[in-house]
């Protein structure tokens, strides 16, 4: 039995993407392609229809959001590691010379979303990372418009508390 | 600084703090695999057979479904021993446990390089089932191998065992064994002594 005409093109050209946007939600690799693969898990078994609509990527985006959210209130995931980006550091200080100022930008980053509650760091992933627009947040969130913006704005103004966007301001130009 | 100032600070963080991460290149075929898995157990399912009625593979069928204790996590629902050895999932180095303590049910498919062909390739070769107290010592015996900091090529081996389990969070998972002395390769995990582990056919 062979994949579905085209899934196995989508999965492989935005694999990456995905795992980038996982590992946001998620805050570790691992967990981040855990997410992606049971996203692509769901849209397999309903290709077809997903792939005859208008937008495949919202349909992901949705599905990988909800699943995280879902996972986030079950038990197993109050245990947190103790070092997030243990791996990340490993493979980054091989393969860049780098690797050490971008691992310590990513753990900054980490924390602070770390800070947010999960809905609120979905919220800000969704906008300010895959660039969607409010009612593409209400979509994946399967909220109102109005509860996207007041999540963005409660999120925004704890990441100015905690001077997360000034504190890293030399970041975003690498 | 003004609002818009922030969020344009905000869109830059966030896509250079993700840059370098890339996806396994298995990913894809992983969620095909399970999504087959689980469409395949739907639809027996509905028609009112058993699991076990499909898990012939070309040698045998495997002894399903797994008993399950109260205290192991849930069996894996790979039913079929690929007819080529899969790649090991989530690769990176990983200083966590391989297998969960106290896994559920595991499907062990195993290899044998076939020297008799022109370029030689590992062949299913036959499978065992682990469950219960045989797959927590599994768990151990693999979670207390060896693993080095630098991965290195291996030369093939005469036999490889593929585990398919559940990890710690209920996804599927695959540990390839192999018995290239001390090394690792992501989550392919070798042991210093294969002969504990890996017995010729």
């Amino acid at each position: 039995m062979g994949d579905p005409p085209g899934f196995h093109e989508y999965a492989s050209a935005n694999r990456d993407r995905l795992v980038r946007f996982g590992w946001l939600l998620t805050g570790d690799r691992q967990s981040a392609e855990d997410l992606v693969q049971t996203a692509l898990e769901r849209v397999w078994l309903r290709w077809g229809r997903v792939s005859r609509g208008a937008n495949v990527d919202a349909y992901v985006h949705k599905v990988m959001t909800t699943t995280h959210l879902t996972w986030r209130r079950r038990l197993w995931h109050r245990e947190q590691p103790t070092d997030l980006a243990r791996d990340e550091r490993a493979v980054s200080l091989v393969d860049n010379p780098d690797a050490l100022a971008v691992w310590d930008e990513r753990d900054a980053l980490l924390r602070v979303l770390e800070t947010l509650p999960p809905r609120q760091r979905a919220v800000i992933v969704l906008r300010y990372f895959l660039d969607l627009t409010e009612v593409d947040c209400a979509e994946a969130l399967s909220c109102s418009v109005g509860t996207v913006k007041s999540q963005t704005s409660k999120a925004l103004r704890a990441l100015r508390a905690s001077n997360a966007m000034v504190m890293h301001e030399g970041g975003g130009q690498r | 600084m003004s609002d818009e100032h922030e969020v344009v600070m905000l869109r830059r963080q966030l896509s250079a703090a993700t840059q370098g991460i890339v996806a396994s290149p298995t990913l894809p075929e992983r969620a095909a695999v399970a999504a087959r898995s689980r469409r395949r157990r739907v639809r027996l399912a509905g028609a009112g057979f058993a699991v076990l009625a499909v898990t012939a593979v070309a040698v045998g069928a495997a002894a399903l479904p797994f008993d399950r204790s109260a205290d192991s996590g849930p069996a894996t629902e790979v039913r079929d021993c690929p007819a080529e050895v899969p790649m090991a999932s989530n690769p990176g180095l990983s200083e966590e446990a391989m297998l969960p303590a106290r896994p559920g049910g595991v499907l062990a498919c195993r290899y044998v390089l076939n020297l008799e062909q022109a370029v030689p390739s590992h062949v299913l070769a036959g499978f065992r089932v682990l469950d219960g107290q045989d797959a927590a010592a599994e768990a151990t015996a693999i979670n207390s191998g060896s693993v080095l900091e630098r991965p290195r090529r291996c030369p093939q081996e005469p036999v490889v065992e593929v585990l398919f389990f559940r990890n710690a969070a209920g996804h599927e998972a695959v540990v390839v064994k192999a018995g290239c002395a001390g090394t690792t390769d992501g989550r392919r995990v070798v042991d210093p002594s294969p002969l504990r582990w890996l017995v010729q056919p």
